[in-house]
């Protein structure tokens, strides 16, 4: 080996040597913060990934049971969504159906109950669209006969 | 999940868990930098020594990468090799993706392939990226030389860094305490974390 394969090998050497050193087990959580700041690495914003990872990767019975929580949160939030759907679509039908009857001339007495949308039950207002339909059906039939025997 | 995947989870979550966790990303930093003084890249394919180290823990925790507890006792340990070999093929892939084709045109016209040149030395691709090599790991010499020159406790470990990268050792062949040893390990530190390997490129540049 000449002269100059030995000093690249000690160069070489020398810089693993020195990269070993620095890099040494023994360092305690302040020397490292400190030293990830020298590299310019926010060690507080790597310790956010790690509670991430493990929260995502391995999670707690407690985390598992959040996460379980919040998923059924969102599906019933979904169904609540879902349900305040079929309501405005239910509200929509009866506004059509006392509008037609208005237009067929006939008193809407179940106008009282139309403005009262917002306090009905579900239910309530489920059964005010049959009964409103029943009595257009009604009405439509009454229309017939008189026009037929006009 | 495995018994070691557990026991990895178990240390992570505990105590000790956070200092693990950036005592590896610290090390993939100084890893790369180490292999940057040779290369003059921090990393390649645009990867972060951060994103290497986060992702062999995720591997570990995940049970895709196994820590064999009964070769390496120690988690850190044991994550350190993983990044090591991460890192160190990502360096050797980018290292032989340098190494341009070696066809050459002959002076009389004929083209000159892979035989041509005798199968143990390397051909003048490889024997130029090699002295581009040395002469940057050189470069990074000097300067960490330039960092401690005139401070006689860094002098006196800077040569015993030619020998050992043990504390105990250098403290043995220093006559410094060990604690001094530690101490001085950490303005070492700050010293090579100004020599990136971007500024060891710049430096090869102007020399």
């Amino acid at each position: 080996m000449d002269d100059g394969d030995k000093t690249i090998r000690e160069t070489a050497r020398f810089l693993d040597n020195l990269t070993a050193f620095i890099a040494g087990e023994e360092e305690q959580l302040d020397e490292i913060i400190d030293s990830l700041r020298t590299q310019g690495v926010d060690a507080e914003e790597s310790l956010r990934q790690f509670r991430q990872a493990l929260t995502e990767h391995a999670p707690t019975w407690r985390e598992k049971a959040a996460r379980a929580r919040g998923l059924l949160a969102a599906s019933f939030e979904t169904q609540t969504a879902r349900v305040h759907r079929t309501r405005s679509e239910i509200e929509r039908e009866i506004r059509e159906i006392v509008e037609s009857m208005r237009t067929l001339g006939a008193p809407v007495e179940a106008g009282a109950y139309h403005r009262k949308f917002e306090e009905a039950q579900d239910e309530d207002l489920e059964s005010l669209f049959e009964d409103l339909q029943f009595q257009r059906a009604m009405l439509l039939k009454q229309q017939g006969k008189v026009d037929s025997n006009g | 999940m495995t018994a070691c995947t557990e026991r990895a989870v178990e240390i992570l979550r505990g105590h000790d868990g956070e200092r693990i966790w950036l005592a590896l990303e610290d090390y993939a930093h100084k890893l790369a930098r180490r292999h940057g003084w040779r290369t003059d890249k921090t990393l390649p394919q645009a990867c972060s020594p951060g994103e290497i180290a986060h992702e062999v823990i995720i591997k570990v925790i995940k049970g895709d990468r196994t820590w064999d507890q009964n070769k390496e006792p120690e988690l850190l340990n044991a994550l350190k090799g993983m990044v090591r070999s991460e890192i160190g093929h990502l360096f050797d892939d980018y290292e032989a993706s340098h190494i341009e084709s070696i066809d050459r045109t002959s002076p009389d016209g004929s083209t000159r392939m892979a035989d041509s040149f005798s199968g143990n030395d390397p051909n003048p691709e490889e024997e130029l990226l090699r002295s581009e090599r040395v002469r940057l790991e050189m470069i990074a010499l000097d300067l960490i030389r330039e960092a401690v020159e005139g401070k006689s406790e860094l002098e006196s470990v800077f040569l015993a860094l030619y020998e050992t990268d043990s504390p105990q050792e250098i403290a043995k062949l220093t006559g410094l305490t060990i604690e001094r040893v530690y101490s001085l390990r950490r303005e070492l530190s700050r010293a090579a974390a100004k020599i990136t390997p971007a500024r060891v490129a710049r430096e090869a540049k102007e020399r």
